[in-house]
């Protein structure tokens, strides 16, 4: 309620300060301040295609697993931005943004929606949740400190036609493991940044972010987060050993000329945290990503996008890691009117050396080894553009999982996602089984308005 | 709270305009100390500070400071930044960013309507122009010191993660634009 009022009364001050400044010309813009957002809400209706035995040998799932229809708010936000002229041709420059969910009320984040117990601290409706700056920007390029979607994750945004849909391809790009985190799709906190100015066509970024963990093994939650950096749990008072890591780089180079767009990233995860799958034979190693990434317009009215992706972990024993393996995208944008686009896309996850083992008794994934985890999400939608800052949309996404796979729909974006478990767990105590080798589906149907 | 409000209401009424304008923008309404411009109009009078006067730009005209870049086509928006302009004084076609990158700063654009015998709309049912930028050379008929008279449309940049950002969620490539450029 305090941070509201705040809010209130000093956007009434920018509101009054304006209306009685005097209206002289504009000589030298010194500060300009823009309020910017954008609204996404769907209707969707999705199954986790969860059925006992198949490919996975599953046991009898507990609770609702097949079609739910839902109201969702996708990655709405909004943000002031601005600069204020320093002098020299340098300018102080921020960001503040924020996540507003529009459909659901707000809350610490449920990492999924079948274990009510296994959520998280984090706000993402929480002011100043989303990239968030202050820095220097001139001749030089711009040096930011705040928070931010690491320049791997953005170099590669905009080739996602289906961006915060039920067909994101987050489900299976920048996302080792499956289920809803997109481990190098990521908003890295606690982060300074270069990035620097367009060289012809050619532009670069580089971000590193501290770890800043007093636990050795990166147990504990970073200093000045509620959470366990990575996600995966809350740390203060548990233990942050599901994916928590210490220090983060993330670099991007990014060409673009005429129709096309290019790039390539890199990301490194320090001393990655995942002894709760096995403190031995998983326990912590390096994680880190690479990806090349191709968009290219044909002749206006067709748009390819290929992205090609190796995900690593060193692992003590490849048996059990389900953390390495490569991935692709590819994605095409055909314009059929001024205004309507049809998009078609297609990710593949290879499969991983092993995995750690831990399904319910019977499962392909009950005991640790190497397992047919691949998988595969075809997507289709079709989009109608009102004018430039509006559109509706609809998306059919489809995501076939090999025996021992549990890749999801809706990862990183979508505001209600799917996942492999079933209602088995018990809040507080256990949680539930999950089931592999599912097929997952989902139809959506929504509009976004941006400002 | 009361005090916080009060602080801020003065320390922003009490600036002196000329040095410290202060800019808000919300969508396509834009408040320059005060007073209201569409976003299409703030954008000319910013990237375009010190638009020299009409004699002024045939001085310049004179001396080969002037150029007219047009397009070759009808559109029915504002052409993408990736659009050549065939321009006069000898320059060829380019793109906006290479008017830009020789040196030249856009004074305004023109609008220009097809002649009767041609289709006045697009499919879209958008009135079709031709783009007809008026361009000049920095330097010369200035009166001001260097320093007063750097535009600050030279100093304008694409903030390239927001660029992205927005890209990937669904901005068209205009709105993102308008959004991460300082």
């Amino acid at each position: 309620m305090k941070r509201r009022k705040i809010l209130a009364v000093n956007a009434t001050a920018l509101v009054a300060a304006a209306a009685f400044s005097a209206s002289s010309p504009v000589v030298a813009a010194d500060t300009s301040v823009q309020f910017y957002g954008h609204l996404d809400l769907s209707i969707d209706d999705m199954t986790k295609g969860i059925k006992e035995g198949g490919a996975g040998q599953n046991p009898a799932p507990v609770g609702k697993v097949g079609w739910q229809a839902d109201v969702s708010s996708n990655l709405s936000y909004f943000g002031l931005r601005g600069d204020h002229n320093i002098g020299g041709g340098n300018r102080m420059v921020f960001q503040m943004e924020t996540q507003v969910d529009v459909a659901a009320t707000p809350g610490p984040s449920p990492q999924n929606q079948a274990s009510p117990g296994n959520a998280d601290d984090k706000v993402l409706a929480a002011l100043g949740s989303r990239n968030s700056f202050l820095g220097i920007a001139g001749s030089f390029g711009a040096f930011k400190l705040g928070k931010t979607d690491a320049p791997y994750k953005l170099s590669t945004a905009r080739m996602d036609p289906f961006s915060a849909s039920v067909g994101d391809y987050n489900s299976i790009m920048g996302n080792t493991g499956g289920d809803n985190r997109a481990e190098f799709d990521t908003r890295l906190s606690h982060a300074i940044w270069y990035e620097s100015n367009k060289m012809g066509g050619f532009s670069w970024s580089a971000l590193f972010a501290p770890g800043q963990n007093r636990a050795s093994d990166n147990s504990f939650n970073a200093s000045g987060e509620p959470n366990c950096t990575g996600g995966g749990g809350v740390g203060a008072g548990s233990t942050c050993n599901d994916g928590s890591f210490g220090n983060a780089f993330s670099v991007a180079a990014v060409y673009e000329a005429g129709p096309l767009y290019g790039i390539v990233a890199y990301e490194l995860h320090k001393d990655v945290n995942r002894s709760s799958d096995d403190p031995v034979n998983v326990a912590v190693g390096d994680e880190a990503a690479m990806k090349v990434g191709v968009q290219y317009t044909v002749a206006s009215n067709t748009t390819i996008n290929l992205i090609l992706e190796r995900m690593t972990r060193k692992n003590p024993n490849a048996d059990f890691n389900e953390r390495q393996r490569n991935g692709s995208w590819l994605a095409l944008t055909q314009k059929i009117t001024g205004q309507d686009d049809l998009n078609v896309g297609w990710a593949h996850a290879a499969k991983t050396p092993g995995q750690p083992g831990g399904g319910a008794p019977g499962q392909v994934i009950a005991n640790p080894g190497s397992v047919d985890n691949a998988s595969d999400m075809y997507t289709v939608g079709y989009k109608h553009h009102f004018d430039k800052q509006s559109n509706w949309y609809a998306v059919y996404a489809h995501q076939a999982n090999k025996a021992g796979g549990h890749y999801d729909l809706g990862a990183s974006g979508h505001g209600i996602t799917t996942d492999c478990k079933d209602a088995s767990g018990v809040p507080g105590v256990s949680g539930s089984n999950c089931f592999t080798g599912e097929t997952l589906q989902a139809v959506s149907v929504g509009w976004m308005y941006s400002f | 709270m009361k005090r916080l409000f009060l602080a801020s209401l003065l320390a922003l009424a009490v600036a002196p305009s000329a040095l410290a304008a202060f800019i808000f923008r919300a969508g396509d309404t834009v408040y320059v100390d005060g007073k209201r411009y569409s976003w299409e109009e703030w954008k000319k009078i910013r990237d375009n500070p010190d638009a020299p006067t009409q004699s002024q730009t045939a001085a310049s005209a004179a001396g080969a400071r002037a150029a007219a870049c047009t397009t070759a086509i009808y559109y029915d928006e504002f052409p993408s930044e990736d659009e050549r302009f065939q321009c006069t004084a000898g320059l060829g076609a380019l793109t906006r960013e290479q008017i830009l990158e020789k040196g030249w700063k856009v004074d305004f654009v023109e609008k220009i309507p097809p002649p009767n015998d041609q289709p006045a709309q697009s499919p879209r049912g958008l009135p079709l122009y031709l783009y007809k930028l008026v361009i000049s050379r920095y330097g010369g008929y200035r009166s001001e010191s260097p320093q007063q008279g750097a535009p600050s449309s030279t100093s304008r940049r694409i903030d390239t993660l927001c660029m992205n950002d927005c890209l990937g969620s669904g901005g068209t490539k205009e709105l993102c634009e308008d959004r991460c450029t300082y």
